[in-house]
């Protein structure tokens, strides 16, 4: 099995806000500012809200 | 506090002393101590760590903590050593001195993502804020005498008196000192070192601190009380009994000391017997004073008090008055924890020293001796983990420690500081502590409020039930005095301490300035020691007076009225410095406590002036009425002080003399600032308390702190466990002063909403609320709940381990498909890519992303999958899924780096920890509790459409409904005030000032509020004609309905709401589990029992107790009546086959019941009973007893 398995996900620095693309196996680390938390950005698919 | 506590500490930490081969000393010695800034290192760089961040990433907040060491050998080899050693990470107070936000400007502060108002004093371990409690102990430096039952145990002939001094040293760790009268007329000296007490006689003590006839002794003693026999036999009696040791000179006592306590003290043999004994008078005996005879006259003057206290000629003191109480601060316990740790570490290098001596023989001397870096490993080895031990007692609040470092108790030291609102985190700050020991009392005596408290705890707020009166709450305005004099910041309330500029504040603190004061004033020198010679106490005529626990002299009795009010002048006018008038000034916190001589000797607590400088203690303001100043007084001073509530109380006015500057202690002497003084923080948030039953109010100070308020303001940063949140908030209408002073506005936690008290649907009964569906649908009550789960590989890893492997997970949502190079150099990173095109592997859980992880904004369900983790050597996956019934949005999802980049030991990536925020919907639902602030709570019970509400002449319906009968036995009048101060306020747009004590009889608040509701047409006294919604007609009585701030509860129906029919069993009784959280069902007691029995409702019963509970079929034998001895055996055909061929079921064996004992079939018979009764048979026959049914046969 190879664990070098590359599945690019985008997050946001939790510092600078700056926008990384991070494969598994890379360093969870902002490439602007060394931050090490990052955020999942916000999801792209049609969220459905109670309007009631 | 750290910063000097630490220096105090380093200066007074021994060294570590010891031989080997008699020929070889070696002496170890930490000779510096610094702590750093947090930080970690990112690349080459060192950069800061934010609170924030280790909150975000449940990591602790600490900075390294180095010292160093020194060793000196002398005798074969001589040689010295500096080893520097790293004393692991320790953890930093936030906005300590060695915080990264202190001094941050509040914009600077938001910016980075924190409070903008943060004020810091907690820990961050492992993401959890944590508060070391504030505990009350011992006043330190003060010999107390008590009466304590517990003191006959300590052997023959020993009474229930003593005297009892908590000695402390500049660095305030301390060590009591026991004075115990024997029943023959002894006394002796108790002292704890190593966890053990050792009793010495008195004389011994006095006479090796001394070189003290016996005559002089006596003469200091009993001074000129040569006709109180009681004392003179006493003594005469103490100093003949002293003979039996034969010891002359103070040498000879020294080392008679030394010689006893050689071994515990674990002194070289470089040390004589004598200098042990100086050694442990010096650690142990009377610890906060230097010199010998100093320490004498400590011991003389609590021998004298003893004695005074057993001929009954002053009271015990009160071990449960505040005025003998101090605090123990967090920075102070700390200092003592890291003290001691310093110290075993270095006990614990020079047990392995002398192991590897032994061990390595001729060697030893070559390779370790002349090598520092044998040292250097050495030292590396017991120092290392002092960081994490520090950070182990802040997250448990347990003291692992070898002296007991004189403390009541070993845990329960931290607490975490709840962020649910800003109530509840404030409090955790001016919460007080009796002591874990106190718990477990059976008396209520300690928890009973004494008036001494006056000013410094709040007699409201304390929580009811079993920490009743044990925890309190710090006053408003009382002050813990946390640092020493000149290290003082300015203190930040509403009245600032004015500090003397351009003065030495160490000086004015010590005790020979002080004594230069005192002389002045009149106070003679007495004493031994330094002042050999001088003049002799006399007990009858004059009162002595310690500073700080150390014999300073005496004032003659008529003139201690004087001379302290002399002293109030020096301490309240100082911050105008020294003048032609004033040529002496004190700090202004110094607490002069004056214990008067009273008519009768045997009414008051022992004599003297008392004056404390050192800190740990507490401080209030009070008005001086004869310098017109602030002055800052202690609990112990207020006890005898004159102090007048409300200008009303002044007895002989002292303005009258305000010519004369002679001040006498005829009449009042003092004001309070403000009436209100008495009340804590939350408690002076309650509107009109004056007008409510106490208790009301006691409530509202608990419910205070369990509403949904505005916890933070960096929701989006913080991944606390839960945190509450409101989202329709106003400020209210009606408040008090207070809410002004500590921007409360910044943190709402409620709204106004427009209440009418009428019986209307009858849904209102029994503290349930209607509230309006109108005002339900614009927001009313609206609110969410966040929660935050982190997903540790670590952690996983662990759970999913078995015997023979562990898997090694990872974020990922393919399928374990292997990959080739070629296929990975395809993926273009900005152009979305249709993931199994490319890899050729399934996601496993469609609805999250390719790292395993939901996307924000996402609803997940019950059962619906949030994070997914591959086990990279089988490819296996795990699921981690929503578990709660409750649907929830992802709110928020954290990647975080754990361990630098740099780190190359670790090969795998640090991407192993995920936090998931979680955010719950939690509008108000049908059973939802709200409360006003008055401590009238109710739940919701139903939402009552507004077309149906009850409806005023101007339109208007009410938001909330509650029920009249809510006030005639709860007498909450300050709510009925409030609702009606409420409308007014909100009709002439002006926010209502609700501070108590400002309206009396003279001065009403009905008639203040009534005319600005007649001033807008409405009526006096706040009541309107209201008209029944359903109806449309007027109803027939005027109702009450005006505007009350309601808060909402945290605690919601959808975190207790527990139903199931059948679900998990406990394995042994088969019947359902307990606990909500494992949809476990509700125990049905015996007193439900009773109540269906009562009802005769039996098929009810069977229902409950046997068929959704734990029944089963059960074979009985009706012969022999045996439960157990029943077995299944299969039947057998005629040729002997057990297995046989049924025409619809195929092959089958059939099974018979069968009796072991009458080994027989024919009468067993199956019999519905509760599997817990065979459970309990097989437990009787356990134990030899059999239990046979009786069964009829039919």
């Amino acid at each position: 099995m190879d664990p070098q398995q590359p599945e690019p996900v985008s997050y946001l620095c939790g510092d600078c806000g700056a926008e990384n693309t991070l494969k598994t196996g890379d360093v969870i680390q902002c490439r602007e500012c060394g931050y090490r938390i990052l955020y999942k950005k916000r999801t792209r698919r049609i969220v459905q809200y109670e309007a009631r | 506090m750290l910063d000097h506590g630490l220096d105090d500490a380093l200066a007074d930490l021994l060294p570590v002393e010891l031989s080997i081969n008699e020929d070889t000393h070696i002496k170890m010695q930490f000779t510096s101590l610094e702590i750093g800034y947090p930080c970690r290192p990112l690349g080459a760089d060192i950069v800061p760590v934010t609170p924030r961040e280790c909150r975000e990433s449940a990591t602790s907040y600490s900075g390294s903590f180095k010292g160093s060491i020194e060793v000196t050998i002398e005798g074969k080899v001589n040689a010295q050593y500096v080893i520097p050693v790293k004393l692991g990470d320790l953890p930093i107070m936030v906005m300590s001195s060695k915080c990264n936000l202190r001094n941050l400007a509040p914009k600077k502060l938001a910016e980075m993502e924190e409070e903008s108002n943060e004020v810091g004093g907690y820990f961050i371990v492992n993401g959890i804020e944590r508060v070391i409690r504030l505990l009350q102990i011992q006043r330190r430096n003060y010999a107390v005498a008590i009466e304590r039952s517990t003191f006959r145990n300590r052997g023959n002939n020993y009474s229930d008196k003593g005297v009892a001094m908590k000695c402390t040293k500049k660095d305030l760790t301390s060590a009591t000192i026991t004075l115990h009268y024997l029943n023959n007329g002894c006394a002796t000296l108790r002292f704890v070192l190593r966890k053990q007490e050792f009793l010495l006689p008195v004389i011994l003590v006095a006479k090796s601190l001394m070189n003290i006839s016996d005559k002089e002794l006596f003469d200091r003693i009993v001074g000129e009380n040569l006709d109180n026999t009681f004392l003179t036999t006493r003594i005469e009696l103490l100093l003949r009994d002293y003979k039996q040791y034969n010891l002359h000179s103070m040498n000879e006592c020294l080392a008679y000391l030394g010689s006893l306590f050689r071994n515990l003290l674990g002194v070289t043999s470089k040390y004589s017997d004598l200098e042990t004994g100086i050694l442990l008078i010096k650690r142990n005996l009377f610890i906060h004073v230097e010199s010998f005879g100093g320490k004498l006259d400590c011991l003389i003057f609590m021998i004298r008090k003893l004695f005074s206290f057993v001929q009954g000629k002053c009271i015990n003191d009160n071990a449960d008055a505040l005025m003998n109480h101090d605090l123990l601060l967090p920075g102070h316990l700390l200092n003592m924890i890291i003290k001691e740790k310093l110290e075993e570490s270095l006990t614990a290098s020079k047990g392995l020293v002398i192991r590897d001596s032994r061990v390595m023989k001729g060697k030893f001397e070559a390779e370790c001796l002349k090598n520092n870096k044998y040292f250097q490993r050495l030292c590396d080895r017991v120092c290392g983990n002092i960081g994490a031990k520090i950070a182990t007692f802040l997250s448990s609040g347990n003291v692992v420690s070898s002296s007991g470092l004189d403390l009541m108790q070993k845990s329960g030291f931290t607490i975490i500081a709840e962020r649910l609102n800003l109530f509840r985190f404030f409090s955790h700050f001016q919460s007080v502590h009796r002591g874990q020991f106190f718990t477990t009392m059976k008396t209520t005596t300690v928890r009973k409020l004494l008036p001494e408290s006056w000013g410094f705890l709040c007699p409201v707020h304390t929580p009811d039930g079993a920490p009743c009166g044990l925890l309190n709450h710090l006053a408003k305005d009382a002050v813990i005095l946390s640092y020493p004099p000149s290290k003082k910041p300015p203190i930040t309330t509403t009245h600032p301490v004015a500090q003397p500029s351009a003065v030495n504040l160490d000086l004015l603190c010590s005790k020979s300035y002080l004594q230069e004061v005192l002389v002045s004033l009149g106070m003679q020198i007495s004493g031994l020691g330094n002042y050999d010679g001088q003049a002799i106490f006399n007990e009858r005529e004059s009162l002595s007076v310690l500073i700080d626990g150390v014999f300073a002299g005496f004032v003659q009795k008529e003139k201690a009225p004087s001379v302290v009010a002399q002293l109030r002048r020096m301490k309240s006018l100082a911050k105008y410095g020294r003048r032609a008038d004033l040529p002496y000034i004190l700090e202004p916190t110094t607490e002069i406590g004056f214990i008067p001589k009273l008519e009768f000797d045997n009414l008051g607590p022992y004599p003297g002036i008392y004056i404390f400088t050192q800190h740990g203690r507490m401080s209030r303001p009070v008005l001086n009425l004869h310098t017109k100043e602030v002055e800052w007084i202690g609990p112990m001073e207020q006890v005898f002080m004159e102090i007048a509530c409300v200008k009303e109380d002044i007895f002989p006015s002292p303005f009258k003399t305000a010519s004369s500057t002679s001040v006498e202690d005829e009449g009042t002497s003092h004001i309070e600032l403000s009436p209100t003084v008495m009340l804590s923080q939350i408690a002076s948030l309650t509107p009109y308390s004056d007008y409510n039953q106490s208790p009301r109010n006691m409530y509202q100070c608990q419910m205070g702190k369990q509403t949904m308020g505005t916890p933070t303001h960096a929701f989006k940063f913080r991944a606390d466990n839960k945190l509450y949140r409101i989202l329709n908030v106003q400020a209210p209408i009606v408040q008090t002063k207070t809410h002004g002073e500590y921007f409360m506005d910044e943190y709402p936690q409620g709204c106004n909403a427009v209440v009418a008290v009428i019986s209307y649907t009858g849904y209102d009964m029994e503290d349930a609320m209607i509230i309006n569906k109108a005002a339900y649908e614009r927001g009313f009550g609206h609110g969410c709940v966040y929660k935050t789960m982190f997903v540790d590989l670590e952690e996983e890893e662990v759970k999913a381990a078995n015997l023979t492997s562990r898997p090694s997970f990872k974020f990922s949502n393919f399928k374990g498909v292997a990959m080739t190079n070629n296929q990975t150099s395809k993926i273009s990173l900005n152009s979305p890519v249709k993931h199994d095109a490319i890899f050729g592997g399934d996601l496993v859980c469609e609805s999250l992303d390719y790292d395993g992880l939901p996307a924000e904004g996402n609803l997940v369900h019950y059962g619906e999958p949030i994070v997914c983790l591959i086990d990279v050597s089988t490819g296996n996956h795990k699921i981690i899924s929503h578990k709660d019934h409750e649907p929830a949005y992802i709110d928020a999802v954290r990647v975080i780096g754990l361990g630098s980049s740099t780190n190359t030991k670790v090969e795998r990536s640090n991407f192993r920890r995920v936090a998931i925020t979680l955010r719950y919907r939690r509008n108000p639902i049908i059973g939802d509790k709200f409360s006003s602030r008055h401590g009238q709570k109710g739940t919701l019970s139903v939402l009552w459409p507004q077309e149906n509400m009850p409806f005023s002449e101007s339109g208007m319906s009410p938001d909330v409904l509650i029920n009249p009968h809510a006030f005639p036995s709860r007498m909450t009048i300050g709510m009925l005030i409030e609702s009606m101060a409420g409308k007014a306020g909100a009709i002439h747009g002006m926010f209502q000032d609700a501070t108590p004590f400002q309206f009396h009889e003279e001065r009403k608040v009905i008639d203040y509020v009534g005319e600005q509701l007649r001033a807008c047409g409405y009526q006096y006294y706040g009541s309107e004609p209201l008209y029944n919604g359903l109806t449309g007609k007027v109803m027939q009585a005027d109702i009450f309905i005006g505007l009350v701030f309601y808060q909402r509860l945290r605690h919601m129906v959808s975190d207790k709401s527990q139903v199931r029919s059948t679900g998990p069993v406990t394995a042994i009784t088969r019947q359902p589990v307990k606990g909500r959280k494992k949809h476990g069902g509700i125990r049905l007691g015996e007193m439900e029992r009773d109540a269906l029995l009562s009802h005769g409702v039996a098929f009810c019963l069977q229902d409950r107790l046997m068929n959704c509970s734990d029944s089963h079929v059960a074979f009985v034998c009706s012969q022999c009546g045996n439960l157990l001895s029943i077995f299944a055996q299969s039947i057998k055909n005629s040729i002997g086959q057990s297995t046989m061929r049924f025409e619809n079921t195929g092959f089958r064996t059939q099974m018979q019941q069968t009796c072991h004992e009458c080994k027989n079939s024919e009468f067993v018979r199956p019999v519905y009973l509760p599997y817990v009764f065979r459970y309990l048979t097989n437990e009787l026959a356990g134990m030899g007893i059999k239990l046979t049914l009786e069964i009829e046969n039919s």
